[in-house]
Protein backbone atom coordinates (compact mmCIF):
# COMPACT_ATOMS: atom_id res chain seq x y z
CA UNK A 1 0.00 0.00 0.00
CA UNK A 2 2.14 3.18 -1.16
CA UNK A 3 -0.42 5.18 0.75
CA UNK A 4 1.51 4.13 3.94
CA UNK A 5 5.05 4.05 2.46
CA UNK A 6 5.95 7.97 3.64
CA UNK A 7 5.60 6.74 6.97
CA UNK A 8 8.41 5.35 9.28
CA UNK A 9 7.64 2.08 10.44
CA UNK A 10 7.05 1.61 13.95
CA UNK A 11 7.22 -2.27 15.60
CA UNK A 12 4.16 -2.99 17.81
CA UNK A 13 3.49 -5.88 20.17
CA UNK A 14 0.57 -7.51 20.21
CA UNK A 15 -0.10 -5.44 23.86
CA UNK A 16 0.69 -2.06 22.33
CA UNK A 17 -1.87 -3.32 18.86
CA UNK A 18 -4.21 -3.38 21.51
CA UNK A 19 -4.02 -0.45 22.79
CA UNK A 20 -3.44 1.28 19.95
CA UNK A 21 -6.98 0.45 18.31
CA UNK A 22 -8.50 0.70 21.92
CA UNK A 23 -7.20 4.29 22.60
CA UNK A 24 -6.68 5.42 19.12
CA UNK A 25 -8.40 3.96 16.45
CA UNK A 26 -11.77 2.53 17.95
CA UNK A 27 -12.83 6.23 19.12
CA UNK A 28 -13.28 7.48 15.52
CA UNK A 29 -15.60 4.86 14.81
CA UNK A 30 -18.70 6.89 14.77
CA UNK A 31 -17.08 9.17 12.05
CA UNK A 32 -15.96 6.21 10.35
CA UNK A 33 -19.58 4.84 9.68
CA UNK A 34 -21.46 7.66 8.68
CA UNK A 35 -18.44 8.54 6.45
CA UNK A 36 -18.79 4.91 5.09
CA UNK A 37 -22.66 5.25 5.22
CA UNK A 38 -22.78 8.69 3.64
CA UNK A 39 -20.17 6.98 0.69
CA UNK A 40 -22.48 3.87 0.00
CA UNK A 41 -25.84 5.00 1.41
CA UNK A 42 -26.49 1.24 2.66
CA UNK A 43 -25.98 -0.32 6.22
CA UNK A 44 -24.84 -3.21 5.25
CA UNK A 45 -22.36 -1.30 2.92
CA UNK A 46 -20.73 0.49 5.34
CA UNK A 47 -20.36 -1.78 8.17
CA UNK A 48 -18.40 -3.86 5.73
CA UNK A 49 -16.66 -1.01 4.60
CA UNK A 50 -15.55 -0.01 8.39
CA UNK A 51 -14.71 -3.54 8.81
CA UNK A 52 -12.31 -3.83 6.30
CA UNK A 53 -10.67 -0.44 7.05
CA UNK A 54 -9.92 -1.85 10.65
CA UNK A 55 -8.66 -4.99 9.51
CA UNK A 56 -6.31 -3.37 7.24
CA UNK A 57 -5.39 -0.71 9.65
CA UNK A 58 -4.60 -4.21 11.77
CA UNK A 59 -2.69 -5.33 9.07
CA UNK A 60 -0.51 -1.99 7.77
CA UNK A 61 -0.48 -0.37 11.99
CA UNK A 62 3.56 -0.55 11.64
CA UNK A 63 2.96 2.24 8.92
CA UNK A 64 1.13 3.67 11.38
CA UNK A 65 3.48 6.67 14.27
CA UNK A 66 1.62 6.65 17.45
CA UNK A 67 0.71 10.34 18.73
CA UNK A 68 0.06 11.10 14.92
CA UNK A 69 -3.32 11.94 13.56
CA UNK A 70 -4.99 8.58 13.67
CA UNK A 71 -8.23 9.75 12.53
CA UNK A 72 -6.76 10.97 9.27
CA UNK A 73 -4.76 8.09 8.81
CA UNK A 74 -7.84 5.63 9.32
CA UNK A 75 -10.31 7.97 6.67
CA UNK A 76 -7.28 7.52 4.14
CA UNK A 77 -7.61 3.90 4.37
CA UNK A 78 -11.36 4.04 3.90
CA UNK A 79 -11.05 6.12 1.15
CA UNK A 80 -9.07 4.03 -0.77
CA UNK A 81 -11.17 1.06 0.42
CA UNK A 82 -14.16 2.54 -1.26
CA UNK A 83 -12.42 3.18 -4.44
CA UNK A 84 -10.57 0.16 -4.74
CA UNK A 85 -13.20 -2.18 -4.03
CA UNK A 86 -16.81 -0.54 -3.24
CA UNK A 87 -16.41 1.68 -6.15
CA UNK A 88 -16.54 -1.17 -8.70
CA UNK A 89 -19.31 -3.20 -6.93
CA UNK A 90 -21.64 -0.35 -6.45
CA UNK A 91 -23.69 1.40 -8.98
CA UNK A 92 -22.24 4.36 -7.94
CA UNK A 93 -21.37 7.06 -11.40
CA UNK A 94 -17.96 6.79 -12.36
CA UNK A 95 -15.28 9.47 -11.13
CA UNK A 96 -15.90 12.93 -12.63
CA UNK A 97 -13.30 14.12 -15.06
CA UNK A 98 -11.39 16.03 -13.80
CA UNK A 99 -9.70 18.13 -15.93
CA UNK A 100 -12.98 18.62 -17.45
CA UNK A 101 -13.69 19.97 -13.37
CA UNK A 102 -11.14 22.37 -13.50
CA UNK A 103 -11.62 23.97 -16.94
CA UNK A 104 -15.02 24.42 -16.30
CA UNK A 105 -13.53 26.11 -12.85
CA UNK A 106 -11.73 28.22 -14.55
CA UNK A 107 -14.47 29.28 -17.38
CA UNK A 108 -16.73 32.49 -16.81
CA UNK A 109 -19.87 29.52 -16.31
CA UNK A 110 -18.75 29.42 -12.35
CA UNK A 111 -19.91 32.68 -11.34
CA UNK A 112 -22.88 32.26 -13.02
CA UNK A 113 -24.07 30.33 -9.52
CA UNK A 114 -22.92 32.85 -7.69
CA UNK A 115 -25.76 35.11 -7.53
CA UNK A 116 -28.64 33.28 -6.35
CA UNK A 117 -31.90 34.13 -4.73
CA UNK A 118 -31.42 31.97 -1.69
CA UNK A 119 -31.72 33.60 1.51
CA UNK A 120 -31.47 32.95 5.26
CA UNK A 121 -34.57 32.58 6.09
CA UNK A 122 -35.38 30.03 3.27
CA UNK A 123 -32.70 27.57 4.74
CA UNK A 124 -34.49 27.96 8.74
CA UNK A 125 -37.65 26.41 6.99
CA UNK A 126 -35.88 23.49 5.46
CA UNK A 127 -35.85 19.55 6.82
CA UNK A 128 -33.02 17.12 7.39
CA UNK A 129 -34.05 15.41 4.55
CA UNK A 130 -33.92 17.75 2.44
CA UNK A 131 -30.59 19.12 3.46
CA UNK A 132 -29.28 15.51 3.09
CA UNK A 133 -30.60 14.92 -0.45
CA UNK A 134 -28.83 18.00 -1.31
CA UNK A 135 -25.71 17.21 0.03
CA UNK A 136 -26.14 13.09 -1.23
CA UNK A 137 -26.90 14.03 -4.61
CA UNK A 138 -23.41 15.47 -5.41
CA UNK A 139 -21.25 13.76 -7.24
CA UNK A 140 -19.17 11.09 -4.72
CA UNK A 141 -16.15 13.13 -4.87
CA UNK A 142 -17.54 16.90 -4.02
CA UNK A 143 -20.19 15.15 -1.35
CA UNK A 144 -16.71 14.08 0.16
CA UNK A 145 -15.37 17.58 0.45
CA UNK A 146 -18.09 19.18 2.08
CA UNK A 147 -17.97 15.65 4.33
CA UNK A 148 -14.81 16.01 5.24
CA UNK A 149 -14.47 19.77 5.65
CA UNK A 150 -17.84 20.93 6.89
CA UNK A 151 -18.63 17.29 9.21
CA UNK A 152 -15.65 16.29 9.90
CA UNK A 153 -14.00 19.19 10.54
CA UNK A 154 -10.48 18.10 8.66
CA UNK A 155 -7.76 21.13 7.75
CA UNK A 156 -7.29 21.44 3.94
CA UNK A 157 -3.85 19.76 4.91
CA UNK A 158 -5.31 16.69 5.89
CA UNK A 159 -7.86 16.59 3.18
CA UNK A 160 -4.82 16.85 0.92
CA UNK A 161 -3.55 13.65 2.12
CA UNK A 162 -6.35 11.73 2.69
CA UNK A 163 -7.33 12.24 -0.97
CA UNK A 164 -3.89 11.92 -2.24
CA UNK A 165 -4.11 15.76 -3.87
CA UNK A 166 -2.78 18.15 -3.54
CA UNK A 167 -4.39 21.47 -1.10
CA UNK A 168 -5.08 23.90 -4.50
CA UNK A 169 -7.36 21.19 -5.83
CA UNK A 170 -8.74 20.41 -2.34
CA UNK A 171 -9.85 24.15 -2.36
CA UNK A 172 -11.06 24.56 -6.16
CA UNK A 173 -13.06 21.50 -5.93
CA UNK A 174 -14.49 22.28 -2.44
CA UNK A 175 -15.44 25.51 -3.75
CA UNK A 176 -16.97 24.15 -6.88
CA UNK A 177 -18.95 21.46 -4.20
CA UNK A 178 -20.59 24.47 -2.26
CA UNK A 179 -21.79 26.17 -5.47
CA UNK A 180 -22.90 22.98 -6.25
CA UNK A 181 -24.46 22.39 -2.82
CA UNK A 182 -26.16 25.91 -2.86
CA UNK A 183 -27.76 25.19 -6.19
CA UNK A 184 -29.17 21.83 -4.77
CA UNK A 185 -30.36 23.95 -1.76
CA UNK A 186 -31.78 26.54 -4.06
CA UNK A 187 -33.66 23.93 -6.33
CA UNK A 188 -34.95 22.24 -3.33
CA UNK A 189 -36.36 25.53 -1.99
CA UNK A 190 -37.70 26.26 -5.47
CA UNK A 191 -39.60 23.07 -5.19
CA UNK A 192 -40.61 23.24 -2.04
CA UNK A 193 -42.32 27.18 -2.69
CA UNK A 194 -39.78 28.48 -0.41
CA UNK A 195 -38.73 30.88 -3.17
CA UNK A 196 -41.23 32.03 -5.56
CA UNK A 197 -40.65 30.66 -8.96
CA UNK A 198 -39.45 33.22 -11.30
CA UNK B 1 -28.85 63.27 15.46
CA UNK B 2 -25.59 62.75 17.35
CA UNK B 3 -22.35 62.44 15.69
CA UNK B 4 -21.68 59.10 16.80
CA UNK B 5 -25.21 57.87 15.48
CA UNK B 6 -24.76 59.75 12.08
CA UNK B 7 -21.36 57.66 11.65
CA UNK B 8 -23.22 54.04 12.44
CA UNK B 9 -25.54 54.72 10.15
CA UNK B 10 -22.96 55.74 7.77
CA UNK B 11 -21.01 52.59 8.23
CA UNK B 12 -23.65 50.51 8.97
CA UNK B 13 -26.58 51.35 6.46
CA UNK B 14 -25.74 53.73 3.85
CA UNK B 15 -22.04 52.38 2.72
CA UNK B 16 -23.68 49.08 2.63
CA UNK B 17 -26.56 49.54 0.45
CA UNK B 18 -24.32 51.64 -1.54
CA UNK B 19 -22.27 48.87 -3.19
CA UNK B 20 -25.43 46.55 -4.08
CA UNK B 21 -23.01 44.47 -6.97
CA UNK B 22 -19.38 43.44 -5.83
CA UNK B 23 -16.78 43.88 -8.65
CA UNK B 24 -14.51 41.42 -7.07
CA UNK B 25 -17.33 38.90 -6.14
CA UNK B 26 -15.77 35.42 -7.30
CA UNK B 27 -12.59 36.13 -5.27
CA UNK B 28 -14.40 37.31 -2.02
CA UNK B 29 -16.24 34.24 -1.62
CA UNK B 30 -13.08 32.31 -2.29
CA UNK B 31 -11.36 34.66 0.78
CA UNK B 32 -14.96 33.60 2.22
CA UNK B 33 -14.81 30.12 1.84
CA UNK B 34 -10.95 30.14 3.82
CA UNK B 35 -12.42 32.44 6.51
CA UNK B 36 -15.18 30.03 7.11
CA UNK B 37 -13.16 26.73 7.13
CA UNK B 38 -10.81 28.60 9.53
CA UNK B 39 -7.55 28.73 7.61
CA UNK B 40 -7.80 32.26 6.66
CA UNK B 41 -4.56 34.49 7.98
CA UNK B 42 -5.61 37.37 9.85
CA UNK B 43 -4.70 40.04 7.49
CA UNK B 44 -7.50 38.16 5.10
CA UNK B 45 -9.57 37.83 8.16
CA UNK B 46 -9.29 42.08 8.56
CA UNK B 47 -9.16 43.04 4.67
CA UNK B 48 -12.69 40.94 4.50
CA UNK B 49 -14.25 42.22 6.97
CA UNK B 50 -13.72 45.58 6.37
CA UNK B 51 -15.19 45.27 2.88
CA UNK B 52 -18.16 43.71 4.16
CA UNK B 53 -19.06 46.49 5.92
CA UNK B 54 -19.47 48.59 2.74
CA UNK B 55 -20.68 45.86 0.59
CA UNK B 56 -23.97 44.58 0.70
CA UNK B 57 -23.78 41.67 -2.11
CA UNK B 58 -20.77 40.17 0.07
CA UNK B 59 -22.49 40.96 3.58
CA UNK B 60 -25.47 39.05 2.17
CA UNK B 61 -23.07 35.84 0.71
CA UNK B 62 -21.11 36.11 4.80
CA UNK B 63 -24.55 35.70 5.95
CA UNK B 64 -25.51 33.05 3.43
CA UNK B 65 -22.51 30.70 3.22
CA UNK B 66 -22.68 31.10 6.94
CA UNK B 67 -26.03 29.95 7.35
CA UNK B 68 -25.54 26.99 4.45
CA UNK B 69 -22.39 25.42 6.93
CA UNK B 70 -24.60 25.90 10.16
CA UNK B 71 -27.58 23.88 8.55
CA UNK B 72 -25.00 21.32 7.12
CA UNK B 73 -23.89 20.58 10.47
CA UNK B 74 -27.55 21.16 13.05
CA UNK B 75 -29.87 18.86 9.74
CA UNK B 76 -27.57 16.09 8.69
CA UNK B 77 -28.60 13.17 10.62
CA UNK B 78 -25.80 11.18 12.45
CA UNK B 79 -26.63 7.23 11.99
CA UNK B 80 -26.25 5.35 14.87
CA UNK B 81 -23.07 2.60 14.23
CA UNK B 82 -24.21 -0.47 14.65
CA UNK B 83 -23.84 -2.51 18.56
CA UNK B 84 -22.07 -5.67 17.07
CA UNK B 85 -19.79 -3.55 14.99
CA UNK B 86 -16.84 -3.15 17.42
CA UNK B 87 -17.36 -6.72 18.70
CA UNK B 88 -17.18 -8.19 15.09
CA UNK B 89 -14.01 -5.84 14.22
CA UNK B 90 -12.61 -7.96 17.01
CA UNK B 91 -13.53 -11.19 16.24
CA UNK B 92 -11.96 -10.56 13.08
CA UNK B 93 -8.55 -9.31 14.17
CA UNK B 94 -8.16 -12.21 16.88
CA UNK B 95 -8.71 -14.47 13.30
CA UNK B 96 -5.79 -12.90 11.74
CA UNK B 97 -3.64 -13.22 14.79
CA UNK B 98 -4.46 -16.59 15.07
CA UNK B 99 -3.69 -17.58 11.88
Amino acid sequence: MNQMSETKRQQYSVDEKAKVFDGEFYPHIDSMYNFAYRLTFDEDDAKDLVQDTYLKAFRFIESFQEGTNAKAWLFRILKNNFINDFRKKSKEPSKVDYQEVESYYNSDDVNKSITTDLRVDTLKDMMGDEVSTALNTLDVDFRTVIILCDLEGFKYDEMARILDIPIGTVRSRLHRARNLLRENLRLYAKTMGYIKKS
Amino acid sequence: MTKTLQSWIKKNIISRYAMTNCPDEERCLHVLEVILDNESTPEEEQEYFEHIDQCWACYKNYNLEKAIRELIKRKIEKKPVPDDLVKSIKLEIEKLVIE
